[in-house]
């Protein structure tokens, strides 16, 4: 079984206390547990308290617990707890408290601007080949004007193929066809070829946004942009079908 | 130290000119050589390059999938044009072209 818990530290180090109640908590288990720094790498053993002092840790860094063993489930209960004692916490898949628990916590992270967000799993009927992707995509956002936001979308790729990492596909336009940014997440089952040299693609993100979007938006989606070069972070989105979780990453990447 | 100066671009200006920026500081950074980045994309153009940088450079590097803005600031320059995927998939290895052997 494999749980996991992401937060936010909002000091440059760990305090002796947090080591020692992330070391106390972790010897009640026989699951392995371990702190990942996602944004600086790096990654320790819980039980081991030297080696979780000597990693990197800078204010604002994406954190990961990271549980696996026969007692997951309880002591993800346990370290759901901890975490949102000493940290900022953003998400826990533990089954029972996940949903409850993170919800609030889901207010603490809210994002800097509003934007329309979907998550879904590439249809089948696509054949998985990109122009009937981006077609799909576009008709998610409208039912009715999808068609010059598929040739938008579309006029872009035939610039250079939007593939930005060797399984992530970022399509992404401004268009003065939609009010409000859109966020668009499609995780697929099969190889989708991209015309790229990234051939690959596993995941969707697409981005549109309004012509009229602020800088605040435009910052963020850089961030986001930045953050996908960082490999743990997009073997996390890769790994998630959960789409509170995907969203969660995303508002992390705006904010920080 | 050798002097790198590039300047990225891309048609939306959201994600390609700022990721291939940061892949090249990066890049830049293990090679040992230093790298001033100028992004032309939504935010316009920042860390903009001025005539001194431009021609106190070693090395310049053009990233970009349309045409950059200000072109004619290089026209005195050797210019190595990079395509920007190819700074996404090996940053270090597209960079090491532009260097002299």
């Amino acid at each position: 079984m494999q749980k996991h818990i992401f937060f936010s530290i909002q000091k440059p180090a760990l305090e002796m206390r947090e080591i020692s109640a992330l070391k106390r908590s972790a010897g009640f288990f026989n699951s392995l547990i371990q702190i990942h720094n996602i944004s600086r790498g790096g990654f320790a053993n819980c039980k081991y308290a030297l080696k979780v002092m000597s990693l990197n840790w800078r204010v604002g860094d994406l954190c990961q617990i990271k549980i696996e063993g026969l007692d997951a489930e309880l002591s993800c209960m346990v370290f759901t707890d901890l975490i949102n004692d000493y940290f900022q916490m953003l998400y826990t898949n533990h089954k029972r408290v996940a949903h409850e628990v993170t919800l609030s916590y889901q207010h603490s992270l809210e994002s800097p601007f509003p934007f329309y967000f979907h998550q879904q799993k590439v249809d089948p009927e696509t054949q998985y080949k990109k122009n009937k992707i981006l077609l799909s995509l576009a008709r998610m956002i409208t039912s009715t004007h999808y068609k010059p936001l598929l040739s938008a979308l579309l006029e872009r790729e035939k610039i250079s193929a939007t593939g930005i990492s060797s399984k992530i596909a970022m399509p992404h336009i401004i268009s003065d066809l939609v009010d409000k940014p859109w966020i668009i997440v499609l995780p697929s089952d099969k190889n989708i070829y991209w015309s790229s040299h990234f051939s690959n693609i596993h995941l969707i993100i697409a981005i549109i946004l309004p012509r009229n979007a602020s800088t605040q938006v435009f910052k963020s989606i850089i961030k986001l942009s930045c953050m996908l070069l960082n490999p743990a972070f997009s073997q996390l989105l890769l790994q998630s079908n959960d789409p509170l979780e995907i969203e969660t990453l995303l508002i992390y990447c705006f904010k920080y | 130290m050798q002097k790198i100066v590039a300047v990225t671009a891309c048609p939306t200006g959201i994600a390609h000119t700022y990721m291939a920026a940061e892949k090249l500081t990066q890049a830049a950074q293990s090679l040992g050589l230093h790298i001033k980045v100028e992004t032309q994309g939504a935010m316009g153009i920042e860390h903009k390059l001025n005539a001194q940088e431009i021609a106190n450079a070693d090395i310049v590097i053009i990233a970009s999938d349309i045409k950059i803005n200000e072109l004619h600031r290089f026209d005195s320059s050797h210019i190595f044009f990079l395509n920007i995927e190819d700074i996404l998939i090996d940053a270090i290895k597209t960079l090491k072209t532009c260097l002299p052997k």
